[in-house]
């Protein structure tokens, strides 16, 4: 027979009473040695003193103690003991504090007096069983996430690679192609008879909408993958539209459209990417004056802050979120045949050109440029919409908040928990701030690539540390986490606190501070 | 030869080192409508090697190319005291800084990204010669 091994039980009990009967069941019993050693501490810093000293297989944990009262007690030991079972003994037969204490980390629990030595083996056995089962489920499940993170990352990079290869492949022909019939057009080769320059003229057209479509793409492609970096800086928004409307009179007037603007006399500084505001700006005005008949409207208006709700943007301003700016509307109005009722919903979709009737021939559309335009705003954290006007022609809008840096951060966390609350699955929002002050941007970089998948989302804000929001992650989850990141990085002395929706909180702000003041607890 | 051509006064020389053949053609056929004379090598070596029998006014050298690349073939036009005075104008797929700085360091004078529009590489031509 294999000699069996003594399992190390820890009594934290300052009754002796109590204590006794205890002792006297895990004793040896004739000559049989027993197969427990116990420890006796008299109070929770005793026992906490003798825990980080000794090796512990099992604790017994009176919840009642000089220095620490109720569940209290066990909340404290279980962050301090690691994963050793737990089995609380309760003074009185209190089914309710008994089920808060398994809530709690407790792997069983025993009413005092009641106790008997048979009961006593069977639960410090099944303590140690089920907590070296949830261990073991525990790392399954890491080791499946840590999996899932790299098979992701895989597939992530192999997409880029294939898009940017694929689009330098076709550039290059094209580019060729365009300069051969570029040179054509142009006469080198020698005259063109008349008949043949209008087959010329089609397929340099063509080119150029293939050169569109490639290039709208990749746009779209690395704005939805989300490795478009957005830029932003306080710029003068109606000074970016009226320079792209004057971009665009030449192309107006060939089609004999007037194009003009309505513009707010005086409107503050907004902090957005002007590069791509500008490009939201090329694709609704270039729609607009292919659709129109007769004239196109660019008009710029401030809103309210309490227009926002309506338009789902806010359901109220977060604390987090300080306005900085101004709300402002823009609309590209036409006056052309409007948007068939059957494609109102799909406008915004990829390759969903709109069979308007245009009124001329020549440029065509891409079919991607509206999927960018909404890309683009919502990066903004906008909407953006279109609509029939009663009368006749369509009108474009878009919405862009007033909020600065920190906007990123609330508006993701804030969909998030929608999106949490409409799966019904938990979110960790984990905070890590270095006690030095000194966030390095290894440190963010380590984290994106080695614990991030493409479900969670990283900010990294100066004042706050960098936050983490974790989908479908739970405590135990977040906890395990943490335990690696701190791990990793143990020289940086990282304090790390999180929370988790909904068990901690529903609101963002609760959420962020629960978060904030555990990782200054820590 | 034909009678115009040799009453006009010399033309200017022009060396493309492009290893993409039809590119090459394309921007040949631009430049001699243009009055250029135009050679074409496939690769920094034969580029060399053509630039040491022949007189040229201007180099439009490809980055990416097999057997010599560009940089290495700019280096050892500028290490060439016969060749070094040659206008180098650089053709390259690549947009980002450092690859700009790159052609800078072993001595081109011109750096175009890939895929252009002929009429900026003819402004280029123009410019250097």
């Amino acid at each position: 027979m294999t000699p069996q091994k003594v399992i190390r039980v820890l009594l934290i009990e300052n009754d002796p009473g109590d204590e006794f009967p205890i002792r006297r069941y895990l004793g040896s019993e004739g000559s049989e040695p027993s197969a427990f050693h116990l420890q006796c501490a008299k109070s929770l810093e005793e026992g906490i003193q003798l825990l980080e000293k000794e090796i512990i297989d099992v604790i017994l944990l009176d919840l009642s103690l000089p220095d620490s009262e109720g569940l209290e007690t066990l909340v404290h030991l279980r962050k301090q003991a690691g994963d050793v079972p737990l089995v609380v003994l309760t003074g009185f037969d209190d089914q309710k504090i008994a089920l808060e204490a398994m809530a709690n980390g407790a792997q069983d629990y025993l009413v005092k007096g009641s106790i008997d030595k048979r009961l006593l083996i069977r639960a410090i056995s099944y303590a140690i069983e089920r907590s070296r089962l949830l261990i073991g489920l525990r790392s399954s499940q890491e080791e499946r996430l840590r999996a899932e993170i790299v098979e992701r990352k895989r597939l992530d990079r192999l997409k880029d690679e294939f898009v940017s290869t694929v689009s330098h492949e076709i550039r290059t022909p094209l580019a060729i192609v365009k300069g051969a019939i570029k040179n054509l057009k142009d006469g080198i080769l020698g005259t063109v008879p008349d008949k043949q320059v209008r087959v010329i003229e089609i397929a340099d057209r063509n080119i150029d909408r293939l050169e569109r479509i490639i290039r709208d793409l990749l746009d779209l492609s690395r704005l939805e993958s989300g490795k478009t970096r957005i830029n932003r800086h306080w710029i003068k928004l109606t000074e970016l539209v009226s320079e792209m409307v004057q971009n665009f009179q030449m192309q107006a007037k060939e089609r004999h459209i007037t194009l003009h603007t309505e513009l707010p006399p005086k409107i503050s500084d907004l902090y957005l990417d002007g590069d791509m505001v500008a490009q939201v700006m090329t694709n609704l005005l270039s729609n607009a004056i292919r659709f129109a008949k007769g004239h196109v409207i660019v008009k710029v208006e401030t809103l309210p802050l309490e227009a926002l709700p309506a338009l789902g943007l806010v359901d109220e301003t977060p604390e987090g979120l300080e306005k900085k700016g101004e709300t402002v509307q823009v609309s590209v109005v036409d006056d052309g045949p409007g948007i068939p009722s059957e494609a109102a919903e799909k406008l915004f979709n990829k390759f969903e050109q709109l069979h308007r009737p245009v009124g001329g021939a020549g440029y065509k559309g891409t079919g991607l440029g509206l999927a960018i335009c909404r890309e683009i705003v919502q990066l903004h954290h906008g909407i953006i919409w279109a609509e029939n006007l009663p009368e006749q022609g369509a009108a474009f809008h878009f919405v862009l908040p007033p909020w600065g840096e920190d906007a990123d951060f609330w508006v993701a966390l804030k969909k998030s928990i929608v999106s949490a609350a409409e799966k019904k699955r938990p979110l960790a929002l984990l905070v890590v701030i270095s006690p030095t002050g000194v966030l390095d941007r290894a440190l963010e970089e380590t984290l994106r690539h080695k614990v991030l998948r493409k479900i969670d989302s990283l900010y990294h804000y100066p004042s706050r540390g960098i936050s983490l929001i974790l989908a479908e992650t739970d405590s135990s989850g977040a906890d395990s986490i943490r335990a690696r990141v701190l791990e990793m990085k143990a020289n940086h002395k990282l304090r790390i606190g999180f929370s988790i929706y909904p068990d901690d909180a529903a609101d963002p702000n609760r959420l962020l501070n629960l978060a904030v003041q555990e990782a200054g607890k820590t | 030869m034909n009678r115009v051509e040799r009453s006009m006064p010399e033309k200017k020389k022009i060396l493309v080192v492009e290893d993409e053949f039809f590119l090459a053609d394309i921007i040949r056929a631009r430049l001699e409508f243009l009055g250029y004379e135009v050679s074409l090598a496939e690769n920094g070596e034969e580029g060399l090697k053509i630039l040491r029998e022949e007189r040229f006014d201007l180099i439009i050298m490809d980055a990416m190319m097999p057997v010599m690349d560009g940089y290495e073939a700019t280096r050892q036009i500028r290490a060439d005291a016969r060749l070094k005075s040659i206008p180098i104008c650089f053709l390259s797929a690549r947009a980002l800084p450092q690859d700009r700085e790159r052609a800078n360091e072993v001595g081109a004078n011109d750096y175009l990204i890939k895929p252009f529009e002929i009429d900026r590489l003819v402004a280029m031509v123009k410019k250097w010669t």
